[in-house]
């Protein structure tokens, strides 16, 4: 057995920490041990031996004691045994113990919190009331609250609210609500369609409105393509050639496709010499020590030492719980940067300029546009590179535009 | 303590088996670790015992030890276990 084991074991059975005081100590206890007894943390103390030992062997040392002339004495009485009988003794503490764990057990069968989640059209304060009304609040029985029911009320009080859950975690009860979603109503005003590009147009689809472009027209940015108008007659008249001009113009929503080819132009340029810092790794510094924003010292450079440099400026404030002191160090940090060339090969130099023009055409390109044709022109110079990449897209360039209203005044001289 | 003739054939017989030797020859056992604890298995008791001094009875002889802080953490029958710090041992 180990010894923690052991220690463990007579923790349980309890035991007893002995003093012997006498000239034949040590035959006590050699005799002791050839009677079977076992003795751990033998000490000494002022001429006197102390040791633990079990409960039950301490009746078999008495006999023992008295024939070698030592005086026992029992020092402490230690192990789950004598920590039962104190136990007995202070009834009122033990029930105040139990009578502790029992409120707390009590209190945790109480709802003290209430989360509400999900909620961004219904207040806060209006589920709250719901709340009141079932008589649930902060305090409230946790077995008196139907889960279930609060719910379906949830669901049946509010219109926004088309599903709602309830639910106890420990204290908290978390009620979460799933609000409808409201889909913008198709607005019916009248409208136009024009260019957002410009472009040369290949195929014109009206579905509502009058086309006033055809294939192969140039337009540019803002042009009108598809007018919402609707032709119809007064009222009691035939169609005739001769009386087109009693025709009534209606503004309608101009509904339709018009797709152009669109070019898209990128252009990077690139120097051959390459500027660039790095740091030189010396770094000077400076300290403002400031009193209610006015300055009282300072110590370290005055001015930046170095021609290049990066500045670090790191405040300390000195805050203690919610107090903060009205002193404040500033450390201004210059790390000195050295300016360094590199030249570029034609190539390379032309590889990053392609890079820059791709990032300007990907800036205006919407994604997943079908691409008819490219075109890259380089021009090289004797200091720089020059990348120009021409892309031509085709794609739908009409774009809504509601109608300003017009008055009667204006509609009249059409 | 052992006497000459039977030393001489238990011993011989532990040496042909490789047998141990406080097996065969009931001396007592002792494991040290650093300067600190001290096991002695198989001792005959203790005689001397204080903070700087244990004696204790064993197979064969006597073991002394000395040092300070010196405790007897168990005591049983067959076993004995010092702690502190030692500082010498001498078996006589």
């Amino acid at each position: 057995m180990s010894i923690i084991l052991k220690r463990l074991a007579s923790y349980w059975t309890g035991y007893l920490v002995v003093t012997i005081e006498g000239e034949q100590k040590e035959r006590l206890l050699n005799l002791a041990l050839s009677k079977g007894i076992s003795f751990w943390d033998l000490g000494f103390e002022q001429g006197q031996a102390v040791f633990k030992m079990k409960v039950r062997d301490y009746m078999k040392l008495r006999p023992l004691a008295r024939r070698t002339n030592c005086r026992l004495k029992i020092k402490d009485k230690a192990g789950r045994p004598f920590l039962v009988n104190r136990g007995k003794k202070r009834k009122g503490f033990l029930l105040g113990a139990l009578f502790f764990f029992f409120i707390l057990y009590l209190s945790t069968s109480f709802v003290w919190f209430i989360r509400i989640t999900g909620n961004e059209e219904v207040p806060q304060e209006k589920v709250m009331s719901l709340l009141r009304e079932l008589e649930i609040r902060p305090g409230t029985w946790k077995k008196k609250i139907d889960l279930d029911y609060l719910s379906d009320r949830l669901v049946l009080e509010f219109e926004e609210i088309t599903w709602a859950s309830a639910s106890l975690q420990g204290t908290l009860l978390e009620v979460n609500v799933v609000e409808k979603i409201k889909i913008p109503e198709a607005s019916n005003a009248p409208a136009d369609l024009v260019a957002k590009k410009d472009g040369v147009v290949t195929n014109v689809l009206v579905l509502a409105g009058e086309a006033r472009v055809e294939e192969g027209d140039t337009v540019r940015r803002g042009d009108l393509l598809i007018e919402g108008v609707n032709y119809t007659l007064p009222e009691g008249k035939g169609l005739i050639e001769d009386e087109a001009d009693d025709l009534q113009l209606v503004p309608i929503r101009a509904r339709g496709v018009v797709e152009a080819r669109v070019w898209y132009e990128g252009l990077g340029e690139v120097n051959l010499w390459e500027i660039f810092t790095v740091p030189t790794g010396q770094v000077a510094s400076s300290y403002l020590l400031k009193y209610n924003e006015d300055v009282v010292g300072s110590w370290g450079v005055r001015q930046p030492p170095y021609r290049n440099y990066q500045l670090k400026k790191i405040n300390h404030h000195w805050v203690w719980r919610n107090i903060r002191l009205p002193v404040e160090l500033i450390t201004l940090k210059y790390y000195e940067l050295g300016v360094k060339k590199k030249k570029l090969s034609p190539e390379e130099a032309l590889q990053k300029a392609g890079e820059e023009a791709w990032e300007m055409i990907n800036k205006q390109l919407a994604p997943g546009l079908p691409v008819l044709r490219k075109h890259q022109e380089d021009r090289i110079f004797s200091e720089k590179v020059s990348r120009k990449i021409l892309l031509e897209t085709k794609e739908n360039i009409a774009v809504l535009k509601p109608k300003e209203m017009l008055t009667d005044a204006e509609t009249g001289g059409f | 303590m052992v006497q000459g003739k039977k030393k001489d054939w238990r011993g011989g017989v532990a040496d042909f088996f490789e047998l141990p030797h406080e097996l065969l020859l009931n001396l007592s056992k002792l494991t040290l670790v650093g300067n600190t604890q001290l096991l002695v298995e198989n001792h005959r008791g203790i005689i001397e015992y204080t903070q700087e001094k244990i004696r204790i009875s064993a197979h064969p002889g006597e073991i002394i030890i000395k040092g300070q802080n010196l405790t007897i953490k168990n005591l049983h029958r067959e076993e004995l276990f010092v702690e502190g710090e030692i500082n010498a041992l001498e078996l006589g």
